[in-house]
């Protein structure tokens, strides 16, 4: 492999992870409020639809995003009220709005599939630095990436340096102690889960924007469960889930790099290989370290009467 | 102000209604979005649905499509009682598929008797086989057994794509499918001029067997023991962990048996796309039963109306992901009112009465400690009368 080699599947890792930050980012914040949310597939689909759908009507990506998060904030709000206030069952609450999503893209997007959008999320090319194989790597992507990037970190310091990311924490570690400082966990919670479904929505709009330019039935490809998956081997935390994100991306550019080089392994299972990795790095991570990290009300209602 | 009041036990009336409502809603809710992107939901609604639940040929292919959902709700049911999420019902569907169509392509050459008995156990063994290695993260190291056997999923579909591509592809066309398998692999077809097939039979049996293994048997008491309540049962002397690779391998391989019959019984080989979303539709009939078997066929045979329906509709070109959707919207609104089945909404008038109440309460509590009498207490303060305790 020559430096060029390893500068492309560097480079498509970056953007084949970038979907995964977004949405792993978000999910991160409504975990941590202790709200599970399953529905990332379906959030995903939805923004990506959407996104592609209004790229295409208005001619504008940017009008496109800010509909995409308006959308994305309606649907966090429906699903915010089915597991808050309903206090329905978490995990068959998102894989029934997944479905629901799914279905419901697909119907949209019956018309949109196989059409070209121009104005779509474009890589900037600075061609002065070409030949400078770091900065072609670190540079040359579109303004998504960054964005990503940057909200993974924003999240990261509201979580862990305000007083907001304290509330926020507290919602999912010890809710009572936070209803007890007078703070409404109700309202955290449902604060949380509508900033974590944006993020998914985002991250949709990504796919279909920025990573394919195009709307395919269900596009997401599983993306929103290995968000999940990513989110516990981040262990809840926005800076792990960049370099896990990164480096699942860096594994998927390699899956298809391998197979262009001639590898005698029939493709099937290079493609496997996206799906394994997860699971192996689960088992591993869970392996060194003993300790849970999960948030210890995650998934469960909070009931103020309930001692 | 809304009070909240847990029930004691859920409530099957309730349930019933809001199952019954939410169908309702969601046919409403999908009318509206079709009308919404210009097609006629009236016509769709009148015409295709119709058909499949009213008319003699369409409550047969119900029927047929029933068989793979049935099985499929069971695989995600049986785990669930014993506390555990299988959301990988498609690839143990698949793998069953595949065992069944590998024996009947390596030994053509057996009588039926021989061969359909053994494409069943190997489905089951191959299916069982998978919901093992799913089950073992979440026993050993404590890793979500929801992720492992979505993950799963994906895994198995491209193993499929070898075979049907690659492997076993059929020289004959460029389809993507493997060659038919013999005559005796095929199951008998039981009303003639239509595709019900044995296997029906035999799937209503598993799904009664199962209802009378989990409610009637010390194995079924255990295993829903140890869902229901892990430390009851751990103080019980009952090894969870033996039931958590129980259920799963059990759930597993009724997944695999509906893979089997799928073949055997319907189209004849192995192809990528026999199995049309059966575990997500499997996932929302488990649930909207409510986790009873004998519910599953009833809730299974309006599924599987819709799901005939939704193939008819690709045929003539229409939206059949409102299929999709309908079961999504059926499942939420279900989800979103079993609040009314497990807890009492109480409206009441005002907050200063609620805290009221609770004094009233506290002072019973008193009243009954100290056995005074209620007029005595009275007295002591100050002509506040209060009654009942």
């Amino acid at each position: 492999m020559d430096v060029r080699t390893v500068i492309w599947i560097l480079s498509m890792g970056i953007t084949a992870g970038t979907p995964l930050l977004l949405a792993s980012v978000g999910e991160i914040l409504s975990e941590k409020s202790g709200v599970l949310n399953l529905g990332i597939e379906g959030l995903m689909l939805m923004g990506a639809i959407t996104g592609f759908m209004v790229s295409f009507l208005t001619g504008n990506k940017w009008i496109a995003l800010l509909v995409v998060m308006a959308v994305s904030t309606i649907l966090g709000l429906i699903i915010s009220f089915i597991l808050i206030t309903l206090r329905a069952n978490q995990i068959a609450t998102g894989i029934a709005f997944t479905i629901f999503c799914t279905g419901l893209s697909a119907i949209v997007g019956k018309s949109y599939i196989g059409i070209v959008v121009n104005n779509t999320f474009k890589k900037i090319n600075f061609e002065v630095l070409n030949g400078f194989p770091l900065a072609e790597l670190l540079l040359n992507h579109d303004i998504l990436v960054y964005i990503a990037f940057f909200l993974a970190i924003a999240a990261w310091f509201l979580m862990y340096k305000t007083k907001t990311g304290l509330h926020l924490r507290a919602a999912g570690d010890s809710p009572a102690t936070l209803d007890s400082l007078g703070v409404n966990v109700v309202f955290q919670r449902y604060l949380f889960t509508t900033v974590g479904s944006v993020f998914a929505g985002i991250s949709g709009a990504y796919l279909s924007l920025a990573y394919s330019p195009s709307w395919i039935e269900g596009m997401a490809a599983g993306r929103g469960w290995l968000t999940i998956a990513l989110v516990n081997f981040a262990l809840w935390n926005p800076l792990y889930a960049i370099a896990g994100a990164y480096l699942y991306g860096i594994f998927y550019a390699l899956s298809f790099r391998l197979e262009a080089m001639g590898v005698a392994v029939p493709s099937y299972f290079l493609r496997m290989l996206p799906y394994i990795f997860p699971i192996i790095i689960l088992i591993i991570s869970k392996l060194k370290n003993k300790r849970n990290y999960a948030p210890k009300y995650l998934s469960l209602p909070y009931i103020r009467e309930a001692k | 102000m809304i009070k909240i009041k847990k029930r004691r036990t859920a409530q099957t009336s309730t349930a019933i209604l809001v199952g019954i409502i939410s169908v309702v809603t969601s046919i409403l809710l999908s009318c509206l979005i079709l009308e919404m992107l210009g097609y006629q939901p009236l016509k769709i609604f009148t015409k295709i649905f119709a058909k499949t639940y009213f008319r003699w040929d369409g409550i047969l292919e119900n029927l047929v499509t029933l068989v793979p959902i049935s099985l499929c709700a069971l695989s995600v049911l049986v785990p669930a009682k014993a506390g555990f999420w299988n959301i990988g019902i498609d690839g143990q569907f698949y793998m069953g598929a595949i065992a069944a169509t590998g024996v009947a392509l390596a030994f053509p050459g057996l009588p039926a008797a021989v061969m359909i008995p053994l494409m069943l156990i190997a489905a089951i063994v191959l299916a069982g086989l998978v919901g093992y290695i799913c089950i073992i993260p979440r026993v050993k190291w404590g890793i979500n057994e929801i992720l492992v056997t979505i993950l799963f999923n994906s895994i198995i579909i491209y193993f499929v794509r070898y075979l049907v591509y690659d492997a076993w592809a059929d020289p004959k066309t460029v389809a993507a499918q493997t060659p038919e398998i013999a005559k005796a692999a095929r199951l008998p077809i039981l009303i003639s001029d239509s595709r019900l097939h044995v296997g029906f039979i035999f799937a209503v049996l598993i799904v009664l067997g199962i209802n009378y293994i989990l409610n009637n048997s010390i194995f079924g008491y255990e295993l829903r023991l140890s869902g229901d309540n892990p430390k009851g049962a751990d103080y019980a002397g009952i090894d969870s962990k033996k039931y958590a690779y129980l259920s799963m391998v059990l759930g597993a391989a009724l997944a695999g048996i509906a893979g089997m019959l799928e073949v055997s019984g319907i189209v004849y080989r192995l192809q990528p796309t026999i199995s049309s979303n059966y575990g997500f539709s499997a996932f929302v009939i488990a649930w909207v039963a409510r986790l009873s078997p004998i519910a599953v066929l009833f809730v299974g045979y309006l599924f599987s109306g819709l799901l005939v329906a939704g193939f008819k509709m690709q045929i003539m070109g229409l939206p059949s992901s409102i299929v999709g959707m309908l079961k999504g919207s059926v499942l939420l609104f279900v989800l979103a009112g079993e609040i009314l089945v497990y807890y009492k909404i109480k409206w009441v008038k005002n907050e200063k009465k609620n805290i009221d109440n609770i004094n009233r309460e506290n002072i019973c509590k008193e009243v009954n400690k100290n056995k005074l009498t209620l007029k005595s207490y009275n007295k002591s303060i100050k002509g506040k009368y209060i009654d009942g305790c």
